[in-house]
């Protein structure tokens, strides 16, 4: 394992922190979670500076980095930036909307979304889960039926993350239930095709400023040329998003666990009680040195995802593994740091109670850490 | 195991015990040749990466991601068949 980054990844990695440190705290973020918005120009201005086009074809405006380069950009991102929701909405897109179509999708489709997707000019949202087809997704029972040059999909999906202000959504149905996971089929299908009808923002307890919908399709007829790949390779379409989401998801909290150690540390040393800065009391310090390590550990395991990623090109158990330590740790820590701010820390103006907030959803998406552990015992041969 | 001395009923009987040692269901009862593997959930979207790693190791052969289709695994009839053509391919 070499994790020794050239000059210019190093160079690029502090560009992008000055980046978000500098122009994506802009606005009124306590307001936008409380309305549950996700802030367009902010969007805009992630899309501008190439962030969404990091990994992606040159031809369809990305800029071909490797992951490596990828993963320290999002890091840097969760470092500098505040709005998890704004990151979490902009992972989602990057890796379970624009991936499945820059590799399985033909090229008209990569021209006419990849393209617009990258610019930040459309939305994307990814609808494989459904109320019985959670942690079982491929269980899903929304149907595709082959009828002449159309498909028409019929069913519902929960938990749509940008749902309601998509413009495009990549959708996971079955052409043939018998067939089990290898039935399973991808569509691009437009917001304003009749037939899918998308909810108003479902409200949540965090990522608030990342809105989700449920969706239903009744009798939603899209034509040939908006299958993903071929038909019955929705299941490893959506396998292979998953380890790029759950490596790159996770280096926005590696990012903000790091910038959480050190806003700690300020609040420690700079809260007084009993005449001393509570950081002098040692089950404080502790506190912080605990959190110091969950941020190591969790760098290490992120870096060595993307490493293997980049030299052997799959990695599922060490990103199941990765997915698993990171979203815990990251819970465990902004418990602490709700603690190490006192009453403060709990007040729903205060960021601290946000993050916490905002950390409990990371448990559960990509997978939950039951899910990361069924799939790392696999690979162990139990 | 070489793939080329591999007997015919030899490939039945390893994929055979490979189903009924991992399957992610109870399996007690034996598999059905005809049985459909993959909506009885023996073979889930991970057993069908684990199951193609085992032969691709076991046979010496190479399978490639357009041939993991249901036509192929969802038998244990249909993945034998499927199986014998690439040892025999690879024989060649
Ligand atoms: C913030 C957020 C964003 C999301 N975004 C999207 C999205 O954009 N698109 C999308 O399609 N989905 C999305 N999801 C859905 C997400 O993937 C599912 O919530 C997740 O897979 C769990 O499914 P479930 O909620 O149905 O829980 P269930 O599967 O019902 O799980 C309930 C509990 O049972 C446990 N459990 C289930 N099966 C097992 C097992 N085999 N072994 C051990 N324990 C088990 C689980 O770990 C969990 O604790 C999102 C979820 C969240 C929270």
């Amino acid at each position: 394992m070499d994790f020794s980054f050239t000059p210019e990844q190093d160079a690029f990695k502090e560009k992008v922190t000055g980046f978000a440190q500098a122009e994506l705290n802009e606005g009124d973020l306590k307001q936008r979670d409380a309305d549950c918005v996700l802030s367009r120009d902010l969007w805009k201005k992630i899309a501008d500076f190439g962030i969404l086009g990091l990994p992606f074809d040159k031809n369809y405006g990305g800029s071909e980095q490797d992951i490596i380069t990828t993963v320290l950009a999002m890091e840097a991102l969760g470092y500098g930036c505040r709005d998890n929701g704004l990151l979490f909405s902009m992972n989602g897109q990057m890796w379970t909307v624009q991936m499945p179509i820059a590799q399985f999708g033909t090229d008209a489709q990569k021209d006419k979304y990849l393209r617009g997707l990258i610019k930040g000019e459309l939305i994307g949202a990814h609808g494989i889960t459904e109320a019985e087809a959670g942690s079982d997704v491929m269980a899903l029972s929304t149907t595709a039926t082959r009828d002449g040059d159309d498909y028409v999909l019929n069913g519902a999906k929960v938990f749509c993350t940008n749902g309601p202000v998509a413009d495009v959504f990549v959708i996971f149905a079955t052409v043939d239930k018998s067939a089990g996971s290898l039935g399973l089929t991808g569509f691009v299908v437009e917001r304003d095709t009749p037939g899918l009808i998308v909810s108003e923002n479902r409200k949540k307890m965090g990522l608030r400023t990342s809105p989700m919908a449920w969706l239903t399709l009744e009798d939603c007829r899209v034509p040939v040329s908006a299958r993903i790949g071929k038909e019955g390779q929705g299941g490893r379409i959506f396998n292979n998003s998953m380890e790029w989401e759950r490596a790159s998801i996770l280096a926005n909290l590696v990012g903000a666990m790091e910038y959480q150690v050190e806003e700690c540390i300020r609040h420690a040393n700079k809260r007084t009680q009993f005449r001393k800065p509570i950081g002098k009391f040692q089950s404080v310090s502790n506190r912080i040195v605990d959190m110091k390590l969950r941020h190591e550990t969790s760098r290490l395991l992120l870096y060595k995802v993307a490493w293997l990623k980049k030299t052997k090109g799959s990695a599922a158990m060490e990103a199941a593994l990765a997915k698993l330590y990171l979203s815990e740790a990251w819970v465990a820590s902004c418990q602490n740091s709700v603690v190490i701010h006192g009453g403060y820390g709990y007040m729903a103006d205060h960021e601290v109670e946000r993050d916490f907030r905002d950390a409990v959803g990371s448990l559960l998406y990509s997978g939950t850490s039951d899910i990361q552990r069924t799939i790392a015992a696999r690979a162990l041969g139990l | 195991m070489d793939a080329q001395t591999v007997e015919q009923d030899d490939v039945h009987k390893t994929i055979y015990d490979y189903l009924v040692e991992h399957s992610g269901v109870n399996v007690s009862g034996g598999i059905d040749p005809e049985e459909n593997l993959l909506d009885s959930g023996i073979l889930d979207s991970l057993g069908i990466a684990e199951i193609t790693e085992f032969v691709e190791k076991t046979f010496d052969i190479a399978i490639d991601e357009d041939e993991i289709t249901s036509q192929n695994y969802r038998t244990v009839t249909a993945f034998t068949a499927f199986c014998r053509e690439k040892i025999a391919a690879s024989a060649k």
